[in-house]
């Protein structure tokens, strides 16, 4: 009987996740422009620049489109698909007196994703020095880098917090970091309005009950019968495939970014250069990890994970409620990944993929700090958003999450228990 | 043989003429604590030698030291004058120096029957590439299966050999572990707790056996708590305290030795509720 | 609704080259897991190599499709020993992570556009079976009634894939019962147990791994076969799951389990799909359910297989042909 009630909870519970999520989806409008295509203005000293020709070539340097710049100096290139181009102003069709800001940027590489219009802007101006030199470049990423691991650190946390407390690797975790930002833009671009801050608190909100939900209503029964971590396992990469794609569904295959920012000016402290935007989320990322930090060590409930963590039969025995730990951390864990989700599209777009995207980064992290070790998931988070961008100034874009994974396996070889790990003892 | 001496902390000269486990100078630490720190220490060859000490004495991670299931920070161990240092688990136990574990390892969806054969050494049929060729090893399979039906007759388990390991109660896998052990044909046998949550009736039925491997020339090794069964089957002790030997000897003598009493059973006595004695706790 | 329409379509995909290739797929996990308790997310990487060896020497290399399918698969070798002797010895978990990271390195390293000239980066490769379709002994034409029909073409490479298939399971099911299997079935349950029984836990771990990543190559090759191409989107981590599925609807350490399991994956997944397609014509339905499921079946019946995936952990774990008991003596 227990059986087949858990099952219905189940049941239950996913279907009215599929109905609350219908009933988002009514409202979203229908987007997307069909194929693909580079599109730019000309302009120099503000006029628009007539008649200067610009083609196209795909990677294997076959023509793939050409375009003359029209009286407003607008342009566009049609594309035979998604993938990566080389897009080639000619100089010598620039009127008398006209040069590039930049002459050896007249070439553009460029990667284009489905449905999308890449804009290009080729800058025309006094020819300046060569782009920004090493030192920059690298202050620029190592910034970056920082922005992007502290979101990868925040989204990880709970991953690593179940793990440590119930040995489940939530391959479901990821569309908790989707859902979030999904849910965020709901409320701020797709339907309300409401301003980021209001929808993001709204977001996280939901999350963190959608997390409890499943810990509350699935996990929880689950655990009550003799499954193994396997079972546990299986379950929830048939949520990730579930959630992934109802977010599909409601959302769309297309990548969207929330109203709040517009292009803001940056800031510059010496080498680096940063938009309060992302000066805000970097602050509010750190803020977020200290809390969590702060938690773990002096609040009560933040000991009982620690000891349940520790020893789950000791922690039970000495009066824990060990189930409502777990539920906390799931409440918890969902609620930061809804916040990394919102800060990470903040930073780029959001879309259906972002949050399976990045379990892979907060894999290599957990693993890389230490599987289940809370501090290890945050230095390795950290780690792994520096390795990834640190490689731009390298190596191209396209591969650098290659990176962050290559150092995953890397460290496997060198210090398999992890950065902050323990080497454990047999018998 | 020999004339025991008084004091039970310098063993009886002629006593271990011909060990057959030499340890020499082993440490092992974790974080700060010294878990083991074993200057010598020798086996004699073909006696049963108890290995008695406090909860957190070492003894288990003396074990799986010795076995090569961790490494010591410092230290060389020898089988019969062989260098085990460095050596992964399977080689040590290839040698002849095979161990069981404290919570029983029973291999829970084989069956009892296939439990015990799979300890058998140097089967070809166990090689990739002979596993397709059936000729190559059905004869010697047949033999394995011959073998292990014996042990499991011996261990009066026979009736479940064809039950899936798992099924079997906690005595009868201490009793299938054992059988494992000495399928694989070993001249020294680690017993890490043998009699630990066996009822009494198959605690004797368990120390029959192990008597018996003596008779047939094994050398015994094993961790108890039970001062009992230590005085009943084994012919040395050593006893261990946070990670050192604080002595060794015959049965008899080192029990009514007063710095065991004080180190282990005087302990254990000031302290009824069975916590950790003071210095022992901090490593979990 | 056209029920014969759907019930065509699902029992084609239930026979055709996709579910020969994901039964393969099991297959090679079911070595993995089921028997040897590898926990292999990285499945795909294996298909993805020998996918792309075998049409890197035919499309880039202009060699012959002969040599092509042991370089492949020479590739899947190469990659399990990289993969296995440093992951390995860890911890189960920390090899599961491993894997799909490092089949998804894999994947963007391939479609990277800085090795477009070797792997046809985010363009793939095309035009690498024609020796294959060379050998095809069947007669042009359509063979079979509705929508359950192949052409010769598909006839051929389901031929060829079953063939596989049935030899694969073979394969295993005598690997399993022979001595090896015993101890790779040992060292599922504890490996601790069988190194101290003088067993190198670790050699037959790797070999495990390396038998059921070439097996997954065999699918990956048919699948290239199949779509005489190759591309890097057809390989992503959740080709691993849909095998695990197949896998685990089938039963775990069953010899028919993978191979049933992933013609019933295939036959759920397409009929649902087909009824989805059918159901958003009715002339019945609303309007804006009908718009919603036009175009969305893909996405809904993977949605479905997730839900089902769930249900199934809690109704009945063990599969169709697995034994309950065995998952209790497991945990």
């Amino acid at each position: 009987m227990a059986l087949i009630h858990s099952a219905q909870g189940a049941l239950a519970l996913i279907a009215a996740a599929a109905a609350s999520f219908l009933l988002i989806a009514g409202v979203f409008a229908q987007e997307g422009d069909g194929g693909e295509a580079f599109s730019g203005t000309l302009r120099f000293e503000g006029e628009p620049v007539a008649g200067v020709r610009i083609s196209v070539v795909d990677a294997t340097g076959i023509a793939a489109g050409k375009a003359v710049t029209d009286s407003n100096g607008r342009w566009r290139i049609a594309l035979p698909g998604p993938g990566t181009y080389r897009a080639t102003l000619a100089p010598d069709t620039l009127p008398e007196g006209v040069t590039l800001r930049h002459p050896d940027r007249a070439t553009l590489e460029v990667t284009v994703t489905t449905g999308r219009t890449r804009p290009l802007i080729f800058a025309l101006g006094e020819p300046v020095a060569a782009g920004p030199v090493l030192g920059e470049k690298l202050a620029q990423a190592v910034l970056n880098g920082i922005k992007f691991g502290l979101i990868i650190a925040m989204c990880a946390v709970g991953l690593s917090l179940i793990f440590g407390l119930t040995g489940l690797i939530n391959f479901a975790h990821g569309e908790l970091v989707t859902l979030g930002a999904i849910v965020a833009w709901y409320f701020n671009a797709g339907a309300l309005g409401a301003p980021l801050v209001v929808a993001s608190v709204l977001a996280i909100v939901i999350a963190g009950m959608v997390g409890g939900g499943v810990e509350f209503t699935l996990l929880r029964p689950l655990r009550g019968r003799r499954l193994g971590t396997f079972q546990f396992m299986v379950v929830t990469i048939g949520l990730s495939l579930l959630a992934r794609h109802v977010l599909l569904l409601f959302f769309g295959p297309d990548r969207e970014r929330y109203t709040d920012f517009a292009l803001q000016a940056e800031w510059t402290f010496g080498p680096f250069a940063v938009t309060p935007r992302d000066f805000t989320i970097m602050v509010l990322s750190a803020a977020a990890l200290a809390g969590v930090a702060f938690f773990l060590q002096k609040a009560r409930t933040g000991k009982a994970i620690r000891a349940v963590a520790d020893n789950p039969a000791l922690a039970e025995s000495s009066g824990i409620d060990v189930d409502r730990v777990i539920l906390s951390v799931w409440i918890a864990g969902a609620a930061l990944a809804a916040v990394g989700g919102i800060f990470f599209g903040s930073v780029e777009a959001v879309d259906w993929l972002m949050g399976f995207r990045l379990l892979l980064l907060m894999f290599a992290a957990v693993v890389l700090g230490g599987l289940g070790t809370t501090y290890g998931a945050m230095v390795g988070g950290l780690l792994i958003g520096l390795v990834t961008e640190v490689s731009t100034v390298w190596a191209s874009p396209e591969i650098k999450v290659v990176f962050a994974l290559g150092v995953l396996v890397l460290a496997l070889l060198l210090r398999p228990q992890g950065l902050l790990g323990q080497r454990e003892r047999i018998g | 043989m020999t004339t025991a001496t008084a004091t039970a902390a310098a063993p009886a000269p002629g006593w271990k003429q011909d060990p057959i486990l030499v340890v020499k100078g082993m440490r092992r630490a974790f974080g700060g604590l010294l878990a083991v720190d074993v200057d010598r220490l020798e086996i004699k060859r073909g006696a049963i030698t108890a290995i008695i000490g406090p909860n957190g004495a070492g003894k288990t991670t003396l074990f799986n030291l010795l076995s090569g299931f961790d490494r010591p920070n410092a230290g060389a161990w020898t089988l019969d004058g062989l260098p085990l240092s460095g050596l992964r688990p399977h080689r040590i136990a290839r040698l002849g120096m095979v161990r069981t574990f404290q919570l029983t390892r029973s291999l829970a969806r084989l069956t009892v029957l296939e439990n015990v054969i799979v300890a058998a050494q140097a089967q070809r049929g166990e090689r990739l590439d002979h596993a397709l060729l059936r000729w190559l090893w059905r004869d010697e399979e047949e033999r394995a299966r011959e073998r292990a039906r014996l042990l499991l007759q011996r261990f009066g388990i026979e009736h479940m050999a064809d039950e899936q390991a798992g099924t079997l109660s906690g005595g009868q896998r201490k009793l299938l572990e054992m059988a494992r052990a000495l399928m694989a044909e070993p001249k020294l046998v680690m017993l890490d707790e043998p009699t630990a949550g066996v009822n009494p009736a198959l605690t004797q039925s368990l120390l029959t056996h192990i008597r018996g491997l003596k008779e047939q020339g094994v050398t015994i090794v094993f961790v108890e708590h039970d001062m009992d069964v230590v005085q009943d089957i084994s012919d040395w002790v050593v006893v261990m305290a946070q990670g050192r030997i604080l002595t060794e000897g015959r049965p008899g003598e080192v029990i009514a030795d007063e710095n065991v009493i004080d180190a282990y059973l005087g302990r254990a006595h000031t302290d009824p509720d069975g916590a950790p004695p003071a210095g022992e706790a901090g490593d979990a | 609704m056209e029920f014969d329409v759907i019930l065509g379509n699902a029992a084609r995909a239930g026979l055709g080259p996709q579910a020969a290739i994901f039964a393969l797929a099991a297959i090679g996990l079911n070595l993995h897991f089921g028997y040897g308790g590898l926990l292999n997310f990285g499945q795909v990487g294996f298909m993805m190599l020998g996918a792309y060896g075998t049409a890197i020497t035919v499309a880039t290399w202009g060699g012959p499709l002969w040599l092509g399918i042991p370089f492949g698969l020479g590739l899947c070798v190469a990659f399990a020993l990289a993969l296995g002797i440093p992951t390995l010895r860890l911890r189960s978990d920390y090899f599961a992570i491993t894997t799909i990271a490092a089949s998804e390195i894999l994947r963007l390293l391939i479609r990277a556009s800085p090795a477009t000239d070797v792997t046809g980066g985010p363009f793939g490769l095309q035009a690498i079976a024609n020796s294959f379709y060379d050998l095809n002994f069947v007669p042009d034409g359509r063979y079979g009634w509705g929508t359950f029909t192949y052409s010769a073409n598909q006839l051929w490479v389901m031929i060829v894939a079953w063939i596989l298939v049935a030899g694969c399971s073979a394969l295993v099911f005598a690997l399993i019962r022979s001595p090896w299997g015993r101890v790779l079935r040992a060292i599922r349950e504890d490996e601790d147990a069988v190194l101290s029984l003088g067993k190198n836990t670790i050699a037959y771990k790797l070999q495990a791994l390396t038998i059921g990543g070439v097996i997954g190559g065999l699918a990956g090759i048919i699948d290239a076969l199949q779509q005489s191409g190759v591309g890097s989107e057809n390989f992503m981590p959740q080709v691993t799951f849909f095998a695990w599925a197949a896998l685990i609807l089938g039963g775990l350490a069953t010899t028919i389990g993978p191979v049933v399991g992933a013609m019933l994956f295939w036959f759920l997944r397409e009929g649902m799909e087909s009824f989805i397609r059918d159901l958003s014509a009715q002339s019945w339905l609303p309007q804006f359910l009908a718009d919603f499921l036009d175009g969305s079946e893909g996405a809904i019946s993977v949605a479905l297989m997730g839900a089902g995936l769930v249900a199934m952990m809690a109704l009945h774990p063990q599969g169709i042909f697995g034994r309950r008991r065995d998952l209790h003596l497991g945990a």
